[in-house]
């Protein structure tokens, strides 16, 4: 009979290591665990490799997500300086009743200057300036002050002196991107204009968006002389702002007794 | 309320857009076998996988976010169902597609043993395209696309993107050649 050697204990195996340029393809799992299949309860927890930098992944995209949620509510986006946009009339210094407006935003808005000359609002006194031969500046002049005052005089009696042309400012409707207000110029009864006097301009995309909204709205609402336009695809902001704020100057020049006859 | 959906949409959108960069870089010089020697090639995978997930949280983070936020015009059909969304519909559809396939990316990655490797391989390239998706995504319908720091960061990651592509690529192509 022959004895033999019990078989030494199985040391267990070191983590594998890939230092170097092995073929990833033929390396095992990274887990240090045994590949037989165990019981649940024993079975080893699994060790990433590189459990630190998980950690810090973690921890950084979480702060990132909340660093940049606080930075877009304190700035509300980007800043950038707002172009003119084109096709857009300036606005008017305003003959009708002051529209309601609310607190300013927080968000970068360009904000145009009323015109120092009207040219719309002057056609109540025009014929009378062309005849006693003023300059235009001065017809003009006269023209808005006497515009100014048929408003006002309507606003308070509109039932009997009801004035056909005057300039209105909507309110200012606030959007996710900033605030709107619009200005309706009404001559003869008929919507002949409508300036933007804010819009949202805080980022280059809006300022985009409404380069190519705003003149689209203009045109819309002066085919249609009322401020039932169309949404714009892509400026649905926009759109629901200037037409809200249309509506409202519309309304105001109601009340001062300046229809549009549509 | 709303603003608060929007301003997470914005966020988790961005961070998810540097997390599947980051993953997609990682993973293409850990293929090239180009991850050096200063730490194991399992270091890179495992984080490669790690980003690759954590990526796929924040985006579903994001597309919870904006089917939150009452104001985006985004419901259920239009995050799921490509070309669906009424306004930026090319930009929504890539979005959509981009997080199906960082879906497939990661959900492949689980059974990969149970897939041939060459299926495998090729299901877990789509997610390139995924990251271009998302950035194109980002980039036309993002409400910081047009900030100048975003533009940059999309920029540097774009580049870093293309870099590593290119010498996977090239690795591909010289192991092709040396056989």
């Amino acid at each position: 009979m022959s004895r033999t050697m019990p078989p030494p204990p199985l040391a267990p195996s070191p983590p594998p290591s890939y230092a170097g340029t092995p073929p990833y393809r033929d390396a095992p799992a990274f887990s240090s665990a045994t590949p037989k299949p165990v019981a649940a309860a024993s079975r080893p927890k699994r060790r990433h490799p590189a459990r630190s930098a998980r950690i810090g992944a973690l921890i950084v995209s979480c702060a990132s997500t909340g660093g940049l949620g606080y930075l877009f509510a304190s700035t509300g986006g980007t800043d950038a300086a707002a172009p003119a946009i084109a096709g857009l009339p300036a606005p008017l210094a305003t003959t009708g009743v002051a529209a309601a407006t609310t607190s300013a935003p927080s968000v970068a808005t360009t904000t145009i200057p009323p015109a120092t000359v009207p040219v719309v609002a002057a056609d109540a006194a025009a014929p009378a300036a062309s005849s006693a031969g003023t300059s235009p500046t001065t017809a003009a002049t006269t023209a808005a002050t006497t515009a100014t005052t048929t408003a006002t005089t309507a606003a308070t009696t509109p039932a009997t002196t009801a004035a056909a042309s005057g300039v209105f400012n909507g309110s200012v409707v606030e959007t996710r991107y900033g605030p709107i207000e619009v200005q309706a110029q009404i001559t003869n009864g008929a919507l002949t204009d409508v300036a933007v006097i804010e819009y949202p301009s805080g980022d280059r995309k809006s300022q985009r968006i409404n380069a190519s909204a705003l003149p689209t709205l203009r045109t819309e609402a002066l085919t249609a002389q009322s401020a039932s336009v169309d949404t714009v695809s892509g400026a649905t902001y926009t759109s629901t702002g200037y037409t809200q704020s249309l509506q409202s100057a519309l309304d105001t020049a109601r009340a001062a007794g300046v229809t549009v006859n549509a | 309320m709303n603003q608060v959906f929007w301003y997470a949409t914005r966020s988790t959108g961005v961070v998810a857009t540097v997390l599947a960069i980051g993953s997609l870089v990682l993973g293409l010089f850990f293929s090239a076998r180009n991850t050096g020697a200063k730490r194991p090639a399992a270091w890179w995978l495992d984080l490669h996988n790690y980003l690759g997930g954590l990526a796929l949280v924040f985006t579903g983070a994001h597309i919870l976010a904006s089917l939150l936020d009452p104001d985006s015009g985004i419901g259920i059909v239009q995050a799921l169902v490509p070309g669906t969304a009424h306004a930026a519909a090319w930009a929504m559809t890539w979005a959509v597609l981009a997080t199906y396939t960082f879906c497939i990316a990661v959900f492949t990655s689980w059974p990969k043993r149970r897939f041939s490797r060459r299926v495998w391989r090729w299901l877990h390239l789509t997610s390139v395209a995924g990251v271009a998706f998302g950035g194109i995504h980002a980039y036309q319908l993002g409400t910081d696309a047009t900030a100048t720091t975003f533009e940059i960061g999309l920029l540097v990651g774009a580049a870093f993107g293309i870099y590593a592509v290119a010498l996977r690529t090239i690795s591909a192509i010289a192991r092709a050649a040396g056989r």
